[in-house]
């Protein structure tokens, strides 16, 4: 089975902000829903173009604490339609 | 130039106090004597309606953040308060203050339509919004549709996109900072110039302006968040570099003087990748709001003026002292923060003393 999780946001929104909203996305959507002691995949969907520094600690905050920053951005493989989006979340981890 | 009235004055023929200005730059120093002339009335005449008037003829305010801080002064005192002032004001714009004309001082004479301005307005070349911490705690999305407000705001007005990208993230990470540290309100003001601004090098005429005030006021300044994380608990529960910033404290120690007292260091502590004066951050993740601000202002300003006021101290975010080393941003020439103190011009003193956290954020951009 894929290791991989769609997020849904509303369709009303086109960025993500704040280091609360990310965690309880985390906990909502990600968390017992991944290995994350191999590649895992997480899918944004189409209407978000953007997310802050904060939403994004907040959101892998729970998965940098248990294997690392740097383990985490060797697994994580971010996945949308927007070109770049993929490398804005990954800088955004360190 | 000169002041006309020096202390509380009554008209005679129509009984009102009134404080003038005429001609000159409005700095902190001319808030505090607003402020001492409208508590004083006040409290002198607490239950005496009398009118106050404040008339600005042809002067200037030194940045935005001086007059989105008399907005909230005449706030105060005629919502809040209740009082009975009235405000004429000629104002001549610069092109960090071109927003004025926006300003909803220019509804003061009536309180209903002075209210609404004060609390949300998004018209041309104006966006202001007081974000509510109760919104803030009640819905998960709200500082990302503020974002997405924001960067709308910035796109329709011209601003290229990586610009906007890029300072809206900023601004929603300090809004986002205001809210969650100090638990209350916090007001987001900006205003992109219609005029186009020539620089002396530069005559033709190619820039504008995008100025950004950011007003938390609250019983939190802004050391104090780090200076009690750090004091109530052992750095080492934080991870390597709460510790290496125990140990900078302890080097930085030897500097303090009048012109850097320790509040400073916490301030600048604060700013560093990966330090945050929120409890449930630790070493791993958390703090990077603030150094985005600071790769910000290095890289997208031609010119600017951009500090943060908490208390009656000063930070003053020039592009020359924000470079660094070993990952931490110096406030100095050498970028270094560990062993050597910011330098002396990256601190000043305010004149009137502000609690809570305040940022005057203005950039000359050139036209593409």
């Amino acid at each position: 089975m894929e290791n991989v999780v769609n997020l849904n946001f509303d369709k009303t929104l086109s960025n993500l902000a704040g280091f609360d909203f990310g965690v309880k996305t985390y906990k909502e959507q990600m968390k017992g829903k991944l290995d994350i002691t191999k590649e895992f995949k997480v899918k944004f969907p189409s209407n978000i173009k953007g997310a802050a520094s904060s939403f994004v600690q907040g959101l892998f905050a729970e998965i940098i604490n248990s294997i690392g920053v740097n383990k985490t951005k060797e697994y994580l493989q971010v996945i949308s339609e927007n070109k770049g989006f993929d490398l804005i979340i990954i800088s955004k981890l360190t | 130039m000169q002041i006309i009235h020096e202390n509380v004055n009554i008209i005679k023929k129509k009984r009102a106090f009134v404080k003038k200005y005429d001609n000159i730059t409005l700095t902190s120093k001319h808030i505090f004597e607003i402020v001492v002339f409208l508590n004083t009335i006040s409290l002198q005449y607490k239950n005496n309606n009398v009118p106050v008037l404040i008339e600005l003829e042809q002067v200037t305010f030194y940045d935005k953040l001086a007059y989105v801080v008399f907005e909230c002064i005449v706030y105060y005192y005629k919502v809040i308060k209740k009082k009975n002032i009235r405000i004429i004001f000629d104002i001549k714009p610069t092109i960090w203050t071109e927003g004025i004309r926006y300003s909803s001082l220019k509804y003061c004479n009536n309180s209903e339509e002075f209210d609404i301005r004060f609390k949300f307005e998004v018209y041309r070349r104006h966006y202001r919004n007081l974000t509510k911490y109760d919104k803030y705690i009640s819905e998960n999305e709200y500082l990302s549709k503020i974002v997405g407000d924001i960067k709308n705001y910035m796109i329709n007005n011209e601003i290229p996109t990586y610009i906007a990208d890029e300072l809206s993230e900023v601004l929603i990470e300090l809004i986002g900072n205001g809210l969650e540290h100090s638990k209350t309100d916090t007001l987001i003001d900006i205003d992109v110039t219609d005029s186009l601004y020539s620089k002396e090098n530069d005559k033709k005429g190619n820039y504008y302006g995008v100025n950004v005030a950011i007003a938390t006021i609250s019983n939190i300044h802004f050391s104090d968040m780090l200076k009690n994380k750090l004091n109530k608990n052992n750095a080492i529960d934080y991870g390597k570099r709460y510790s290496e910033v125990m140990k900078a404290l302890k080097q930085h120690q030897i500097y303090f003087n009048n012109k850097y007292i320790e509040n400073d260091f916490y301030t600048i502590a604060s700013f560093q990748d990966s330090i945050s004066g929120n409890i449930k951050k630790n070493n791993e993740v958390g703090g990077k709001g603030l150094t985005k601000l600071l790769k910000s202002v290095e890289e997208r300003a031609e010119d600017h003026l951009c500090y943060m006021l908490s208390g009656n101290r000063i930070l003053f975010l020039r592009k020359e002292f924000l470079n660094s080393k070993d990952n931490y941003v110096g406030f100095n020439l050498s970028g270094d923060f560990l062993n050597e103190p910011p330098n002396e011009e990256v601190f000043g003193t305010c004149d009137t003393n502000i609690s809570g956290v305040l940022y005057n954020l203005s950039f000359a951009i050139k036209k593409e």
